[in-house]
């Protein structure tokens, strides 16, 4: 497959980033399409035709999403999420840092869509360099009238400003971000109203991912069915997989969805040492396990197997790896990040990540993979219910998502840890050093 | 309040009150944080009133947000902010052997702790996305990957011996 969203700086190693670069490999000429060749009503149709579904991990429909924007309501909104914290994730990263000119097309095509005159990138606070990148990309755009007023003579505007975060993994919930925005402690909204209605400002809003934005130059330019020409009939075209972990290359892997979990791993160079593959978090430190290699990475055969393609992030752990310890990692990043605001998630992620660091100070009881396993299902919903648990927004499902998968998979691994009162596999299980 | 005189904000705010529609001026409260810290270290109490009367806001308002953010500080730090990343890749990489290299060599432990001389703090970071690199440390605002633990220990070394920096902020390149 011919590079997409990644093909500029694969083309351009050392300086894709730079305008000149990005000038001279067509920069802005899918904005040139946008503005010229199509109205607004026709892009978003486009766009719901290319059946491109957003990056930043939910995988809704980006078309759909720009078309429940009210009709006839000013002033409107674009946002970006560039707040990029989901563990294991970092394509959007190296998006901002190596083609920032292509996502400030994208963002633009969007903002046109949608009729936004006004775009904010909210940009992940320890991203230093990638804002440096973005400020100077809108900068260089903007001196080209490729930004800005009356951008390439059609009369559009759009004012882009890069907005930066400050170290909190929620505000990449989108109402938590919203509320970020404006100048409040980042904590989530409750819906409805959605952001397409009432969100930034209470104005209709639309809350893209840098992926999903830096997808739109090339559907433009190449067009629906090249586009569909590449995954599968619901999760159509390339996508980039953040793999990383026990694999010789980990990288940022652009890939057409559909393809097999086993496939991936040897792209990113297989398992290295001759270890055996033993589990993988398909999409981010939210998505329970899974450990069949001919699972098909999509959005709706991961769904379909009761974990998600979320962000797309794949991490491979191999037979060393004791799930204990990442069980805890995952547990204590959520609640590290829990912003307080609801009791389910607050509490619950302190009591599990409490009771695993019982288990690895060799103090585990008998009863806590029992114990664990309840507390997991009180914070998820009751079967049937609809998709939301119990927490006020899904920081608080991921963290039970996650530990009830490995508490499933691999609840005898628990009871080992608890028995022997330490790792079973010795003091220094998952310390394999670097894997390359 | 008495401490070191400080630079206004108002100068500055000007441009970044631009950046919002009118009557949004709370949403600049971040962004003056940010300059804020940049200039003096950590977010004052000066630079606390100065931004709540720059947005309407009371102090109460302003320290609300700070204290929510992980990057905002509201005590000096050291004069090198040094965070190891401990999240999945890095953990499997073998950053917790840099932290125990680093609060060894340190005498402090790795959880937002200031050497008694304030030249270090070290602190656990959630994931850094550079898990392609890992383990990944944050030196102030530079990325440090693949980093071994003799490599963090010589980091170290390299960072005693620069002169100290004039003023106490941290400031980001702007390149």
């Amino acid at each position: 497959m011919e590079p997409v969203c990644t093909g500029r700086y694969v083309r351009h190693p050392e300086d894709s980033f730079t305008a000149a670069t990005a000038f001279a490999d067509g920069a802005y000429e899918g904005l040139r399409t946008a503005l010229t060749k199509h109205t607004p009503e026709e892009l978003i149709d486009l766009v719901k035709a290319s059946g491109l579904r957003g990056r930043g991990g939910a995988g809704f429909p980006t078309g759909n999403k720009w078309s429940f924007v009210p009709k006839d309501l000013y002033p409107r909104y674009l946002v970006i999420n560039s707040d990029e914290a989901e563990p294991c994730t970092f394509k959007d990263r190296e998006l901002i840092e190596r083609d920032p000119h292509g996502v400030v097309e994208g963002l633009l095509i969007a903002a046109y869509a949608i009729q936004a005159h006004r775009a904010y990138i909210y940009c992940r606070g320890e991203f230093s360099l990638g804002y440096r990148r973005l400020t100077q990309a809108i900068a260089d755009a903007t001196a080209r009238n490729c930004c800005g007023r009356n951008i390439m003579g059609s009369g559009f505007d759009c004012e882009v400003v890069v907005h930066r975060g400050a170290g909190a993994y929620i505000c990449g919930e989108e109402t938590a971000l919203l509320d970020s925005l404006e100048g409040f402690r980042g904590q989530p909204r409750l819906r409805p109203p959605f952001p397409a209605v009432k969100g930034l400002y209470a104005s209709p809003t639309v809350v893209n991912n840098i992926e999903t934005v830096a997808s739109l130059p090339h559907i433009v330019s190449k067009g629906v069915d090249w586009w569909r020409s590449m995954g599968t009939e619901q999760s159509p075209g390339p996508k980039m997989f953040s793999i990383s972990g026990h694999v010789a290359r980990p990288a940022n892997y652009e890939l057409p969805m559909g393809m097999q979990l086993g496939e991936l791993i040897e792209v990113a160079g297989g398992v290295p040492r001759g270890r055996e593959f033993k589990v993988c978090s398909p999409g981010g430190a939210s998505s329970p396990w899974i450990t069949n290699l001919d699972q098909e990475m999509s959005f709706e055969a991961l769904a379909a197997a009761k974990t998600m393609l979320g962000s797309g992030s794949v991490v491979i752990m191999d037979e060393t790896t004791c799930v204990v310890r990442m069980a805890l990692v995952i547990t204590r990043f959520f609640n590290v990040e829990s912003c307080g605001k609801c009791t389910t998630c607050r509490e619950g992620t302190w009591w599990l990540r409490k009771v695993l660091e019982r288990l690895e100070a060799g103090e585990g009881r008998t009863e806590d993979v029992d114990l664990m396993f309840r507390l997991c299902e009180q914070m998820l919903p009751e079967a049937g219910a609809p998709a939301s648990g119990r927490s006020f927004c899904v920081l608080g499902d991921s963290c039970a998502w996650a530990l009830r998968s490995a508490l499933r998979l691999f609840g005898d691994e628990f009871r080992e840890h608890i028995a022997a009162g330490a790792c079973p596999r010795g003091p220094s299980a998952i310390f394999v050093g670097s894997p390359a | 309040m008495a401490g070191p005189a400080r630079s206004s904000l108002a100068g500055p705010a000007v441009e970044i009150l631009a950046r919002y529609p009118e009557g949004r001026q709370r949403s600049a409260v971040m962004p003056l944080l940010r300059l804020a810290q940049e200039q003096d270290g950590y977010i004052t109490e000066a630079a606390v009133e100065e931004i709540g009367s720059i947005i309407g806001l009371s102090s109460a308002e302003v320290v609300a947000v700070a204290s929510f953010y992980t990057l905002f500080h509201l005590k000096p730090k050291g004069r090198h902010v040094i965070s190891v990343c401990h999240n999945i890749a890095c953990t499997m990489a073998g950053a917790e052997e840099i932290i125990e290299a680093l609060e060894e060599e340190l005498g402090i432990g790795s959880e937002n702790e200031t050497t008694p001389d304030g030249a270090f703090t070290l602190e656990r970071a959630e994931c850094l996305a550079t898990c392609d690199i890992a383990p990944c440390i944050q030196v102030d605002h530079d990325r440090m990957l693949k980093v071994t633990p003799a490599e963090a220990l010589a980091l170290l070394e390299e960072l005693r011996s620069q002169p100290p920096r004039e003023g106490p902020g941290r400031p980001e390149a702007h390149a």
